[in-house]
């Protein structure tokens, strides 16, 4: 029998500066993910409400990491939940349904950012071969001085910033790798793509990461 | 020694084997930029968690759950009244549920031929049984007690317990109706007529 909660390898929850953050713990004598599904596929739109609640946080935090934009993270998760709904007649529990709900969100996220054509200035291009010194000097977000310690919401905005310069699928992976804590077989499941393109992608956004970052931590 | 892309992620995500493990600290210790690649991230991998929350609770949540149920209803009211709407000229036929593997790859289609009387009732008469998978037949006949169809499936797979078929009418307007699964058996017995109550609030 799955879990009732998300699985062991995520991260727990970290308090939000901004208090955003919602647990998503479930009763452990309360039904489990499968036993719901199992009611919603007899129809059981109670059940439905249930799993909604459970994760309703982490694809509505998901969506958002990805597009910035509370209204349409909120438009977007609503649209993930009824494809699910749709969907759970032909779901096999081939995988467990936090991540097949998570590969729904991720494709419809996915084709919205595609149709608004966002792409990251200066994204790295998986066919082109770039070499990359983690030692380059980037122009920073905000001219530094050298003598500035930077505060602890400056380096949260510079780490914003950097991750939305990733292209949506050097983002995907590397906030479900860092943020999320997937495993690689589970990230290659949600996005749709292979091991070996997860571990390229995955070397691609940290490399950029770095790149974008590196003059933050030698300053420190 | 220069690792490949995956064996550099493995390396910062500690999910090396022990021997290439090992293998990489040997490499570190020859090269500084892998150690400094591993410090950088170590530090920046703490810093995501602390900056990009994995759950973020939505604007107005309870309205969030309230309506998609509302909207799950609204499908299930489109799916109702759009089985309603199907023209009378359409040929009665009955469609079974693919809800159970075993059944999926049989298809019963049996054509019906309104006629004036049948024991003294009116309704109708199939005409024929159609089977695309050649090693189930279909036979059909009157029940005059309990003034139904019998369709008989021969060829079938045992079902289980707890197989349920799910009967539709396209024409009809009484919701598709529930039969309970007999006792394994090589044939199925499939009523057409008197029903068991159907739970109105199936999806689909």
């Amino acid at each position: 029998m799955n879990n009732p909660q998300p699985t062991s390898s995520d991260p727990e929850v970290k308090p939000s500066a901004e208090g955003v953050q919602e647990t998503a713990d479930a009763d452990p004598t309360g039904p489990s993910d499968d036993e719901l599904v199992t009611l919603c596929q007899a129809g059981d739109t109670g059940a439905f409400d249930e799993l909604v609640t459970r994760y309703r946080g982490r694809v509505y935090a998901m969506i958002y990491n990805m597009v910035k934009s509370e209204a349409d993270a909120w438009d977007l998760a609503q649209e993930a939940f009824i494809k699910a709904w749709k969907a759970l007649p032909k779901f096999e529990a081939r995988s467990s349904f936090y991540t097949w709900l998570y590969r729904i969100s991720h494709n419809v996220t996915y084709d919205w950012l595609r149709k608004r054509k966002i792409q990251a200035e200066g994204e790295f291009d998986e066919g082109v071969q770039q070499s990359v010194d983690p030692k380059a000097k980037t122009v920073p977000f905000e001219e530094a001085r050298p003598d500035e310690k930077l505060q602890h919401q400056e380096l949260r905005k510079r780490i914003e910033n950097a991750i939305d310069q990733l292209s949506p699928d050097h983002r995907a992976v590397i906030l479900l790798k860092e943020v999320e804590g997937r495993q690689y077989n589970e990230i290659a499941e949600i996005v749709g793509i292979s091991i070996g393109t997860v571990m390229s992608r995955l070397f691609y956004a940290r490399k950029k990461l770095q790149s974008l970052l590196i003059d933050v931590y030698e300053a420190q | 020694m220069k690792p490949s892309e995956e064996q550099w992620n493995r390396w910062l995500d500690g999910s090396l084997s022990p021997e290439e493990a090992k293998a990489m600290e040997a490499a570190a210790e020859e090269d500084a930029s892998l150690t400094a690649d591993r410090a950088f991230f170590r530090q920046l991998s703490a810093d995501l968690k602390e900056t990009i929350p994995a759950e973020r609770t939505p604007p107005f949540a309870d309205f969030f759950n309230s309506h998609l149920q509302k909207r799950i209803r609204d499908l299930q009211e489109e799916a109702e009244s759009a089985a309603k709407q199907r023209p009378s000229w359409w040929p009665n036929w009955f469609r079974l549920s693919w809800a159970a593997p075993l059944a999926a790859a049989t298809v019963v289609v049996l054509t019906l031929m309104q006629i004036g009387v049948i024991g003294g009732r009116s309704g109708s008469q199939i005409v024929y049984a159609y089977t695309p998978d050649d090693s189930v037949t279909a036979r059909t006949e009157f029940d005059r007690e309990t003034n139904a169809m019998i369709v008989r499936l021969e060829g079938m797979e045992p079902l289980p317990d707890g197989f349920d078929l799910l009967l539709a009418d396209a024409d009809d307007a009484e919701p598709p109706f529930l039969v309970e699964s007999p006792a394994p058996s090589q044939e199925t017995f499939v009523f057409v007529g008197p029903q068991p109550q159907y739970p109105s609030d199936r999806p689909y």
